[in-house]
Protein backbone atom coordinates (compact mmCIF):
# COMPACT_ATOMS: atom_id res chain seq x y z
CA UNK A 1 0.00 0.00 0.00
CA UNK A 2 1.33 3.08 -0.51
CA UNK A 3 0.87 6.18 1.57
CA UNK A 4 2.39 9.14 0.44
CA UNK A 5 5.53 11.03 -1.56
CA UNK A 6 7.82 13.86 -1.24
CA UNK A 7 10.34 15.71 -3.95
CA UNK A 8 12.65 17.60 -2.44
CA UNK A 9 15.40 19.62 -3.98
CA UNK A 10 18.75 19.77 -2.76
CA UNK A 11 18.42 22.77 -0.90
CA UNK A 12 15.32 20.68 0.99
CA UNK A 13 12.64 22.25 -0.50
CA UNK A 14 9.37 20.40 -1.10
CA UNK A 15 8.83 20.52 -4.34
CA UNK A 16 6.05 18.35 -3.85
CA UNK A 17 3.92 16.44 -1.88
CA UNK A 18 0.98 14.08 -1.80
CA UNK A 19 -0.77 11.07 -0.19
CA UNK A 20 -2.78 8.62 -0.67
CA UNK A 21 -3.56 6.07 1.76
CA UNK A 22 -2.22 7.54 4.87
CA UNK A 23 -3.53 6.16 7.84
CA UNK A 24 -2.21 8.74 10.73
CA UNK A 25 -1.82 11.84 9.53
CA UNK A 26 0.25 14.17 11.13
CA UNK A 27 -0.79 17.00 8.28
CA UNK A 28 -4.43 17.02 9.82
CA UNK A 29 -2.65 18.94 12.66
CA UNK A 30 -2.88 22.66 11.30
CA UNK A 31 -0.03 23.77 13.24
CA UNK A 32 2.20 21.68 11.50
CA UNK A 33 3.41 24.29 9.05
CA UNK A 34 5.77 22.00 6.60
CA UNK A 35 7.17 21.27 10.09
CA UNK A 36 6.67 17.21 9.14
CA UNK A 37 8.30 17.70 5.79
CA UNK A 38 11.27 19.74 7.13
CA UNK A 39 12.22 16.37 9.46
CA UNK A 40 12.00 14.31 7.00
CA UNK A 41 14.51 16.23 4.73
CA UNK A 42 16.27 16.53 8.00
CA UNK A 43 16.76 12.94 8.36
CA UNK A 44 17.56 11.92 5.17
CA UNK A 45 20.49 14.58 5.47
CA UNK A 46 21.96 13.33 8.35
CA UNK A 47 21.37 9.55 7.28
CA UNK A 48 23.17 10.94 4.47
CA UNK A 49 26.47 12.11 6.51
CA UNK A 50 26.26 8.56 8.36
CA UNK A 51 25.83 6.36 5.21
CA UNK A 52 28.69 8.16 3.26
CA UNK A 53 30.93 7.81 6.39
CA UNK A 54 29.98 4.54 6.69
CA UNK A 55 30.78 3.14 3.14
CA UNK A 56 33.86 1.86 1.68
CA UNK A 57 33.37 3.81 -1.78
CA UNK A 58 32.07 6.93 -0.94
CA UNK A 59 31.35 8.20 -4.30
CA UNK A 60 28.29 5.55 -4.81
CA UNK A 61 26.55 5.61 -1.26
CA UNK A 62 23.12 5.98 -1.87
CA UNK A 63 19.99 4.79 0.48
CA UNK A 64 17.91 2.90 -0.91
CA UNK A 65 15.29 2.37 2.14
CA UNK A 66 14.38 2.51 5.35
CA UNK A 67 12.02 0.54 7.14
CA UNK A 68 10.20 -0.17 10.37
CA UNK A 69 7.82 -2.15 12.12
CA UNK A 70 5.29 -0.49 9.98
CA UNK A 71 6.35 1.43 6.91
CA UNK A 72 9.18 1.46 4.58
CA UNK A 73 10.48 4.68 3.23
CA UNK A 74 11.95 4.09 -0.43
CA UNK A 75 14.63 6.49 -1.61
CA UNK A 76 16.02 7.65 -4.94
CA UNK A 77 18.49 10.64 -4.68
CA UNK A 78 19.89 12.50 -8.31
CA UNK A 79 22.51 13.69 -9.34
CA UNK A 80 21.03 16.64 -9.47
CA UNK A 81 20.31 16.41 -5.93
CA UNK A 82 16.42 16.16 -6.33
CA UNK A 83 15.28 13.44 -3.44
CA UNK A 84 12.00 11.36 -4.55
CA UNK A 85 10.50 9.75 -1.13
CA UNK A 86 8.04 7.20 -1.07
CA UNK A 87 6.62 5.85 1.78
CA UNK A 88 4.71 2.37 1.72
CA UNK A 89 3.55 -0.33 3.68
CA UNK A 90 6.02 -3.52 4.86
CA UNK A 91 4.66 -5.78 1.85
CA UNK A 92 5.93 -3.52 -1.30
CA UNK A 93 9.14 -4.87 -2.04
CA UNK A 94 11.44 -3.03 -3.82
CA UNK A 95 10.33 0.07 -5.38
CA UNK A 96 13.71 1.74 -6.71
CA UNK A 97 12.95 0.73 -10.38
CA UNK A 98 9.68 2.47 -9.67
CA UNK A 99 11.28 5.59 -8.47
CA UNK A 100 13.74 5.53 -11.37
CA UNK A 101 10.64 5.43 -14.11
CA UNK A 102 9.11 8.21 -11.75
CA UNK A 103 11.94 10.23 -12.45
CA UNK A 104 12.76 9.90 -15.63
CA UNK A 105 9.71 8.86 -17.59
CA UNK A 106 6.99 11.30 -15.55
CA UNK A 107 8.95 13.97 -13.85
CA UNK A 108 11.46 14.79 -16.61
CA UNK A 109 8.45 15.04 -18.94
CA UNK A 110 6.24 16.85 -17.73
CA UNK A 111 7.23 18.78 -15.00
CA UNK A 112 11.55 19.31 -16.22
CA UNK A 113 10.17 20.36 -19.86
CA UNK A 114 7.55 22.34 -18.54
CA UNK A 115 8.19 26.32 -18.63
CA UNK A 116 6.49 26.96 -15.52
CA UNK A 117 9.06 24.66 -13.64
CA UNK A 118 11.90 26.54 -12.09
CA UNK A 119 14.74 23.95 -11.21
CA UNK A 120 17.01 26.77 -9.93
CA UNK A 121 14.41 28.65 -7.30
CA UNK A 122 12.29 25.34 -5.66
CA UNK A 123 9.06 27.07 -6.04
CA UNK A 124 6.36 23.90 -5.38
CA UNK A 125 5.29 22.34 -8.26
CA UNK A 126 1.95 23.03 -9.56
CA UNK A 127 1.03 21.37 -12.74
CA UNK A 128 -2.07 19.37 -13.28
CA UNK A 129 -0.42 16.82 -15.95
CA UNK A 130 1.88 15.64 -13.80
CA UNK A 131 -0.73 14.96 -11.03
CA UNK A 132 -2.72 12.98 -13.41
CA UNK A 133 0.23 10.74 -14.90
CA UNK A 134 1.82 10.62 -10.99
CA UNK A 135 -1.45 9.11 -10.23
CA UNK A 136 -2.20 7.10 -12.82
CA UNK A 137 0.99 5.41 -12.79
CA UNK A 138 0.99 4.68 -8.94
CA UNK A 139 -2.54 3.53 -9.25
CA UNK A 140 -1.29 1.09 -11.56
CA UNK A 141 0.82 -0.71 -9.35
CA UNK A 142 0.27 -3.74 -7.67
CA UNK A 143 1.25 -2.23 -4.60
CA UNK A 144 -0.32 0.71 -4.75
CA UNK A 145 -3.71 -0.54 -2.58
CA UNK A 146 -3.14 -4.40 -1.76
CA UNK B 1 40.09 5.68 -13.23
CA UNK B 2 36.35 4.55 -13.87
CA UNK B 3 35.03 4.28 -17.16
CA UNK B 4 37.31 4.81 -20.42
CA UNK B 5 36.05 7.34 -23.23
CA UNK B 6 35.54 4.52 -25.33
CA UNK B 7 32.54 3.13 -23.36
CA UNK B 8 31.41 7.09 -23.06
CA UNK B 9 31.38 6.60 -26.68
CA UNK B 10 28.98 3.49 -26.89
CA UNK B 11 27.00 5.38 -24.19
CA UNK B 12 26.78 8.30 -25.88
CA UNK B 13 25.46 6.49 -28.91
CA UNK B 14 22.85 4.19 -27.04
CA UNK B 15 21.48 7.59 -25.65
CA UNK B 16 21.38 9.32 -29.46
CA UNK B 17 19.62 5.90 -30.39
CA UNK B 18 16.88 6.17 -27.79
CA UNK B 19 16.47 9.77 -27.59
CA UNK B 20 13.48 11.82 -29.61
CA UNK B 21 15.00 14.03 -32.91
CA UNK B 22 13.96 16.71 -34.69
CA UNK B 23 15.13 17.15 -38.24
CA UNK B 24 18.25 19.10 -38.41
CA UNK B 25 17.21 21.49 -40.49
CA UNK B 26 14.53 22.94 -38.74
CA UNK B 27 16.93 23.07 -35.71
CA UNK B 28 19.37 25.36 -37.86
CA UNK B 29 17.22 27.68 -39.11
CA UNK B 30 15.11 27.99 -35.71
CA UNK B 31 17.93 28.25 -34.04
CA UNK B 32 19.18 31.21 -36.43
CA UNK B 33 16.00 32.86 -36.59
CA UNK B 34 16.26 33.48 -32.85
CA UNK B 35 19.68 34.73 -33.12
CA UNK B 36 18.67 37.21 -35.65
CA UNK B 37 15.86 38.29 -33.56
CA UNK B 38 18.05 38.90 -30.53
CA UNK B 39 20.27 40.81 -32.78
CA UNK B 40 17.14 43.38 -33.96
CA UNK B 41 15.85 43.14 -30.05
CA UNK B 42 18.85 44.35 -28.61
CA UNK B 43 20.92 45.81 -30.98
CA UNK B 44 24.01 45.40 -28.99
CA UNK B 45 26.22 42.40 -30.10
CA UNK B 46 27.64 42.56 -26.61
CA UNK B 47 24.00 41.75 -24.95
CA UNK B 48 22.97 39.46 -27.47
CA UNK B 49 26.14 37.48 -26.47
CA UNK B 50 24.89 37.42 -22.67
CA UNK B 51 21.18 37.05 -23.73
CA UNK B 52 22.38 33.78 -25.48
CA UNK B 53 24.40 32.67 -22.94
CA UNK B 54 22.02 33.21 -20.22
CA UNK B 55 18.72 31.45 -22.72
CA UNK B 56 21.78 28.54 -22.75
CA UNK B 57 21.77 28.83 -18.48
CA UNK B 58 17.95 27.81 -18.65
CA UNK B 59 18.28 25.37 -20.61
CA UNK B 60 21.13 23.78 -19.10
CA UNK B 61 19.55 23.81 -15.25
CA UNK B 62 16.70 21.65 -16.89
CA UNK B 63 18.50 19.71 -19.47
CA UNK B 64 20.74 17.69 -16.68
CA UNK B 65 17.23 15.81 -15.09
CA UNK B 66 16.70 14.89 -18.83
CA UNK B 67 20.40 13.90 -18.85
CA UNK B 68 20.48 12.06 -15.63
CA UNK B 69 17.64 10.27 -16.08
CA UNK B 70 18.48 9.07 -19.80
CA UNK B 71 21.71 9.00 -20.78
CA UNK B 72 22.11 5.80 -18.96
CA UNK B 73 26.19 6.67 -17.49
CA UNK B 74 25.23 4.89 -14.17
CA UNK B 75 27.63 6.05 -12.10
CA UNK B 76 29.09 9.93 -10.55
CA UNK B 77 31.86 11.24 -12.48
CA UNK B 78 35.00 10.65 -9.95
CA UNK B 79 36.65 13.98 -11.05
CA UNK B 80 36.96 16.62 -13.75
CA UNK B 81 38.78 14.63 -16.33
CA UNK B 82 35.75 12.45 -16.29
CA UNK B 83 33.39 14.93 -16.28
CA UNK B 84 34.72 16.74 -19.27
CA UNK B 85 34.74 13.15 -21.62
CA UNK B 86 30.90 12.55 -20.52
CA UNK B 87 30.02 16.10 -21.63
CA UNK B 88 31.95 15.90 -24.67
CA UNK B 89 30.97 11.69 -25.66
CA UNK B 90 27.49 11.37 -24.23
CA UNK B 91 25.97 14.94 -23.63
CA UNK B 92 27.19 16.61 -26.77
CA UNK B 93 26.02 13.35 -28.69
CA UNK B 94 22.54 13.00 -27.03
CA UNK B 95 21.21 16.24 -27.00
CA UNK B 96 23.16 17.66 -30.97
CA UNK B 97 24.10 13.95 -32.41
CA UNK B 98 27.86 15.44 -32.59
CA UNK B 99 30.99 14.47 -30.18
CA UNK B 100 33.02 16.74 -29.23
CA UNK B 101 37.22 16.49 -28.35
CA UNK B 102 38.36 17.19 -24.73
CA UNK B 103 42.13 19.07 -25.20
CA UNK B 104 44.67 21.01 -23.61
CA UNK B 105 44.27 20.54 -20.15
CA UNK B 106 45.84 23.00 -18.09
CA UNK B 107 48.69 22.02 -15.48
CA UNK B 108 45.99 21.45 -11.99
CA UNK B 109 43.18 19.77 -14.30
CA UNK B 110 41.25 22.42 -13.35
CA UNK B 111 40.38 23.74 -17.25
CA UNK B 112 40.07 21.83 -20.37
CA UNK B 113 38.79 22.83 -23.92
CA UNK B 114 35.76 21.46 -25.86
CA UNK B 115 36.46 20.97 -29.89
CA UNK B 116 34.01 21.09 -31.72
CA UNK B 117 35.09 19.75 -35.57
CA UNK B 118 31.17 19.40 -36.40
CA UNK B 119 28.72 22.35 -34.55
CA UNK B 120 25.07 21.78 -36.15
CA UNK B 121 24.15 25.08 -35.01
CA UNK B 122 26.36 26.82 -37.65
CA UNK B 123 25.45 25.27 -40.72
CA UNK B 124 24.37 27.58 -43.80
CA UNK B 125 25.27 30.20 -41.03
CA UNK B 126 27.75 33.56 -42.76
CA UNK B 127 28.57 36.22 -40.26
CA UNK B 128 28.62 39.70 -42.05
CA UNK B 129 31.36 41.39 -41.03
CA UNK B 130 29.42 44.34 -38.88
CA UNK B 131 28.36 41.26 -36.77
CA UNK B 132 32.46 40.02 -36.21
CA UNK B 133 32.00 40.54 -32.33
CA UNK B 134 28.87 37.94 -32.09
CA UNK B 135 29.50 34.91 -30.13
CA UNK B 136 26.92 32.64 -32.44
CA UNK B 137 27.02 29.59 -30.89
CA UNK B 138 27.00 31.00 -27.10
CA UNK B 139 24.13 29.07 -25.89
CA UNK B 140 25.72 26.07 -26.03
CA UNK B 141 28.37 27.82 -22.73
CA UNK B 142 25.45 28.83 -21.21
CA UNK B 143 23.72 24.78 -21.20
CA UNK B 144 27.16 23.58 -20.29
CA UNK B 145 27.50 26.17 -17.06
CA UNK B 146 23.80 25.48 -16.02
CA UNK B 147 24.06 21.80 -16.77
CA UNK B 148 27.17 21.45 -14.28
CA UNK B 149 25.95 24.07 -11.59
CA UNK B 150 23.03 21.53 -11.02
CA UNK B 151 25.85 18.79 -10.11
CA UNK B 152 27.86 21.09 -7.38
CA UNK B 153 30.09 22.60 -10.12
CA UNK B 154 30.19 25.34 -10.50
CA UNK B 155 32.27 26.51 -14.21
CA UNK B 156 32.90 29.37 -16.61
CA UNK B 157 32.67 28.45 -20.18
CA UNK B 158 33.90 30.54 -23.20
CA UNK B 159 34.17 30.37 -26.67
CA UNK B 160 37.95 31.16 -27.78
CA UNK B 161 37.43 29.81 -31.42
CA UNK B 162 34.71 30.10 -33.54
CA UNK B 163 34.61 28.71 -37.16
CA UNK B 164 32.53 31.44 -37.98
CA UNK B 165 34.88 34.36 -36.88
CA UNK B 166 37.72 32.32 -39.62
CA UNK B 167 39.45 29.54 -37.26
CA UNK B 168 39.16 26.16 -37.97
CA UNK B 169 37.44 24.48 -35.07
CA UNK B 170 35.06 25.77 -32.46
CA UNK B 171 36.67 25.45 -29.04
CA UNK B 172 34.51 26.42 -25.71
CA UNK B 173 36.94 26.94 -22.95
CA UNK B 174 35.75 25.27 -19.34
CA UNK B 175 36.78 26.36 -16.77
CA UNK B 176 36.43 24.94 -12.81
CA UNK B 177 35.55 27.97 -10.57
CA UNK B 178 34.62 25.61 -7.38
CA UNK B 179 32.93 22.72 -6.32
CA UNK B 180 29.91 23.77 -4.49
CA UNK B 181 28.66 22.19 -1.23
CA UNK B 182 25.37 21.34 -0.29
CA UNK B 183 23.96 24.16 1.52
CA UNK B 184 20.34 23.49 3.19
CA UNK B 185 17.70 26.32 3.03
CA UNK B 186 16.82 29.06 4.97
CA UNK B 187 14.23 27.38 6.49
CA UNK B 188 16.90 24.74 8.62
CA UNK B 189 18.38 27.42 10.03
CA UNK B 190 18.12 27.23 13.70
CA UNK B 191 15.83 29.97 14.79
Amino acid sequence: MIYNLYIFNRKGKCLYYREWNRPQNTLENAADDGEEQRLMFGMLYSLKEVVTKMSTDPASAGLHALKTDSYTLHHLETGSGLRFVLNTDNNAGDLRPTLRQLYSGIFVEYVAKHPQFNPVDGSPIRLPAFDSRLEEYLRSLACFKS
Amino acid sequence: MATSSKSHQRTGEQAWGKISKVNAELFTLTYGAMVMQLIQDFEDVGAVNKQLESMGYNIGVRLIDEFLAKAGVSTPCTDLKETADVVAKVAFKMFLGVTADVSSWNGDGTAFSLLLYDNPLIEFVELPPQYSGLLYSNLLCGVIRGALEMVQMKVSCRCVRDVLRGDDVNEIRVELKEMMEDVMDEDYKEG
